[in-house]
C-alpha cells in the first residue's frame, strides 16, 4: 500500500534538501491550525521536509479567540524558539526551520507583525456592519439578501464564519490586500513552492482556500513577484468531513450540511482551481460527534488522525521534485488505510507512512518520556556534564523544551494523548505504561531470558548510553548537546532494540 | 621499594617486638604493601572498568556505591595485614593490629587515588566520588 496513489521515483524520498527554497503553508480555519499542530509535531520528531529549508506557516483565521489556532501558535512560538537555539543540523530533533512570515526578511514598513497568524485587525462588527449593509441601495441590499441569509448578516465577524463560507469568501478578499500578503509576495523567490490546508466542509478554509489561490496565481495581480507566484509549485490539502458535531436546536453550525457543502465546494474545484500542482484528498467517517462549538476559545478539538495525515501531505508534496511536478499537473492523491479499523497502530498504516514517521515519532516518545521520568532527578554523568540541576531550574530554553513536550495545552505528550483518545483513534503506543519496552503498541521489546543483564530498554540502557554519548558529543553549549544526546541515544535504541515496527 | 615501603608503614612507629623488625622491613612491608595496592588497582578498576564500562551497568554509579568498594578495600587491606603476619610467623603483638589498621587505612589512600587517576575512562561513573 502506498501513502498517496500517484507514481514517483522513489530515489527521491531519501532526497534531502539541498536549496534554499522556502515552503510558505496558508493553514486556513480551524483544520489548517489543527493540520499544522501536527506536522509541526513530526517536524519536531525530526521527519524532513525535502526541497525547503525554511518552512513559513501563516494561520488565516478571523477567530481571533480561536481555541485550535492559540494553541497551535503557542507551539510554534515553543519551536521556534527551541530551532532557533539550536540552529541548523542536517537531521534530528527540530530540524526543520520553522519562522514567522515577517522574520524572512526585514520589513521596512513595520506593517507586518512577528506572529504566525495573519492579522485580521480585530473585525469586531458583525457580517452586515462589514458590508455596511445600511448604506447599500435598494437593489443592492436585494442581492446581498438573495446571497446570504439573515442569520449570516447578523452573525458577528469575531468568531470567523461559522461553517457559512459565502460570508468568508467576502471578509477574505481582505487578505490579499493585506500588508501580510504583500510582504509575502515581495520576498517570494524562484524555487518558493505554496501549500494550502483546508477543510471544505467548513466556512474559513472553503472559502479562503480557493480564494487565495486564485489572488496568488492571478496574471494580472498587483502584487510583486507576480511571475513567481504564478510559477510556483503549488500544493493543497483540502479535507473533506471527518468529524461531526453535537445537534443542537439553535447552533448556527449543523454537521448534517457537512456533505452537502462538501459536494457543493467540489463541483466548485472542478472547474476553477487553476495553477494547482498537487491537490490531496483526505476524508473519513465521522464517530463519536464533537462538542458544537462554532468558534472562540471554546473550539479545541483533540487531534485526529485525520490531521496527522493531512500534515503527512505536506511531507509527501515536498518530496516530488519540480519536474515531476509540473509533469502532468495537477496530480490528485487520495489516501487508503492499510486496514479499516477503529483502533489503529503502526502496523495499520501503510509501509510507506509507516516507514516515514514510526521511527521518528518513537523516537520523541522516548525523549518526552524520558526527560519526564527520568531527566530532572538521573545522577549520572552525562547529568553533570550538561549542569542539568541548574539548566532544568534556570535557563529558559530548556523550560521551553519542556513545555515543547509536556504543556497540557499543546505538548507532544497532549497531542499523543489526543489522537488516542479521538475516533478514529491512533495508539503508536501505550501512554499508560512506564515500561519502554511495552511503549509501542503490539510490539514489545524483546529481552533475552538468558541474558541476566539484558533488560531490553531499561533506564539503565539508557543512562549508559547518554554517559557514552556524553563522551563522543563534543558541543559546548549544553542545550544543543542534550538534545544531540537524545537525538543519538533514541535513534540507537529503536535500531538496537525495536529495530522494525 | 623497600625504603619506600618501610618509610610508609614505619609512620606508625617502629615494628613490635624489636626482635621482629627484620622480617617487618624485608618481607611483611614490601608484600602488604604491593598486595594492597594491587588490590586497590583490582577494586578501581571493577568498580569503573568493568561494572561502569564493560557491563553497561549504569546505576551502580552513586557515591554510596564507590564507599562500598572503598570499605569493602580497606577490610581486604586490613586482612591482608592479619594474613602476610600471620604467615611469616612473627611473634603476637597489639602491633600487628595497629598495622593492619594502618595499612586499611592506606587501602582507603590507594583506592582514593587510583578512582581519581582512573574515573575518567569510565562511562558511567566518571564523576564518581565528584
Amino acid at each position: 500500500m502506498r501513502l498517496y496513489t500517484n507514481l514517483r521515483n522513489p530515489r527521491l524520498l531519501s532526497k534531502i534538501c539541498d536549496s534554499m527554497a522556502k515552503l510558505f503553508i496558508f493553514g486556513i480555519g480551524g483544520t489548517g491550525s489543527r493540520v499544522i499542530r501536527s506536522l509541526t509535531m513530526l517536524l519536531a520528531s525530526g521527519v524532513k521536509l525535502a526541497n525547503c529549508d525554511r518552512v513559513v506557516p501563516i494561520i488565516i483565521d478571523p477567530d481571533a479567540h480561536n481555541g485550535d489556532m492559540n494553541r497551535t501558535v503557542d507551539m510554534l512560538k515553543s519551536y521556534q524558539q527551541i530551532y532557533q537555539h539550536l540552529g541548523p543540523r542536517d537531521d534530528g530533533f527540530f530540524q526543520t526551520d520553522v519562522s514567522t512570515l515577517s522574520s524572512i526578511s526585514a520589513d521596512t514598513n513595520g506593517g507586518v507583525k512577528d506572529t504566525f497568524v495573519f492579522d485580521f485587525g480585530g473585525i469586531n462588527q458583525s457580517f452586515r456592519q462589514y458590508l455596511s449593509y445600511d448604506q447599500l441601495s435598494v437593489d443592492s441590499k436585494g442581492l446581498v439578501e438573495l446571497l446570504f441569509t439573515q442569520d449570516n448578516l447578523e452573525s458577528p465577524l469575531t468568531i470567523g464564519f461559522r461553517g457559512s463560507p459565502n460570508v468568508g469568501s467576502i471578509v477574505l478578499n481582505k487578505v490579499v490586500e493585506s500588508p501580510e500578503i504583500r510582504f509575502f509576495a515581495d520576498n517570494f523567490q524562484a524555487g518558493d513552492r505554496v501549500f494550502f490546508i483546508s477543510s471544505i466542509f467548513g466556512g474559513t478554509g472553503a472559502a479562503g482556500f480557493p480564494l487565495l489561490l486564485k489572488n496568488l496565481k492571478d496574471p494580472n495581480t498587483r502584487l510583486s513577484n507576480a511571475g513567481y507566484l504564478r510559477n510556483a509549485l503549488t500544493g493543497a490539502v483540502t479535507v473533506m468531513p471527518y468529524f461531526a458535531l453535537q445537534s443542537e436546536d439553535n447552533s448556527v453550525i449543523d454537521s448534517n450540511s457537512f456533505l452537502t457543502k462538501t459536494k457543493a465546494a467540489l463541483s466548485y474545484y472542478e472547474h476553477n482551481l487553476q495553477g494547482l500542482d498537487a491537490l490531496y484528498y483526505l476524508a473519513d467517517t465521522p464517530d463519536t460527534p464533537y462538542e458544537n462549538q462554532p468558534g472562540g476559545t471554546a473550539q479545541r478539538n483533540k487531534a485526529h488522525l485525520i490531521e496527522l495525515l493531512a500534515a503527512l501531505s505536506v511531507v509527501d508534496f515536498m518530496q516530488y521534485s519540480d519536474a515531476e511536478l509540473r509533469n502532468g499537473a495537477p496530480h490528485f492523491h487520495e489516501y487508503g488505510l492499510g486496514t479499516d479499523t477503529q483502533d489503529l497502530n503502526f502496523s495499520h498504516l501503510p509501509d510507506e507512512s509507516r516507514e516515514l514517521i514510526a521511527k521518528h515519532l518513537t523516537q520523541l516518545l522516548y525523549f518526552s518520556r524520558y526527560h519526564k521520568q527520568h531527566l530532572p532527578t538521573d545522577k549520572a554523568p552525562y547529568h553533570d556534564n550538561l549542569n542539568l540541576d541548574h539548566a532544568l531550574r534556570n535557563e529558559p530554553i530548556f523550560k521551553e523544551l519542556n513545555n515543547f513536550l509536556h504543556s497540557p495545552e499543546y505538548g507532544v505528550d497532549e497531542w499523543l494523548k489526543e489522537l488516542s483518545q479521538n475516533r478514529r483513534s491512533f495508539r503508536p503506543f501505550d501512554l499508560t505504561t512506564d515500561d519502554f519496552n511495552a511503549m509501542i503498541s503490539g510490539k514489545p521489546v524483546e529481552k533475552k531470558w538468558n541474558d541476566f543483564f539484558n533488560k531490553g530498554l531499561s533506564q539503565n540502557y539508557f543512562l549508559n548510553q547518554l554517559n557514552d554519548a556524553a563522551k563522543s558529543i563534543h558541543e559546548p553549549d549544553s542545550f544543543r548537546k542534550l538534545v544531540a544526546l537524545f537525538d543519538q541515544v533514541t535513534d540507537k535504541a529503536f535500531e538496537e532494540k525495536v529495530k522494525v515496527v | 621499594m623497600k625504603g619506600f615501603f618501610r618509610f610508609l608503614y614505619e609512620l606508625i612507629g617502629t615494628p613490635q617486638p624489636p626482635s621482629e623488625t627484620p622480617v617487618y622491613r624485608e618481607v611483611i612491608f614490601p608484600n602488604v604493601g604491593l598486595l594492597t595496592i594491587g588490590l586497590s588497582l583490582a577494586m578501581v578498576l571493577i568498580f569503573y572498568y568493568l561494572i561502569n564500562r564493560a557491563m553497561g551497568v549504569a546505576t551502580f554509579n552513586k557515591l554510596r556505591h564507590w564507599v562500598i568498594f572503598l570499605v569493602i578495600n580497606a577490610l581486604l587491606a586490613f586482612f591482608i595485614g592479619l594474613w602476610q603476619t600471620s604467615s611469616q610467623e612473627v611473634a603476637s603483638h597489639s602491633y600487628v593490629y595497629w598495622m593492619s589498621t594502618w595499612n586499611a587505612i592506606l587501602g582507603l589512600f590507594w583506592f582514593f587515588l587510583f578512582s581519581v587517576l582512573l574515573k575518567r575512562g569510565s562511562t558511567n561513573a566518571s564523576t564518581t566520588p565528584f
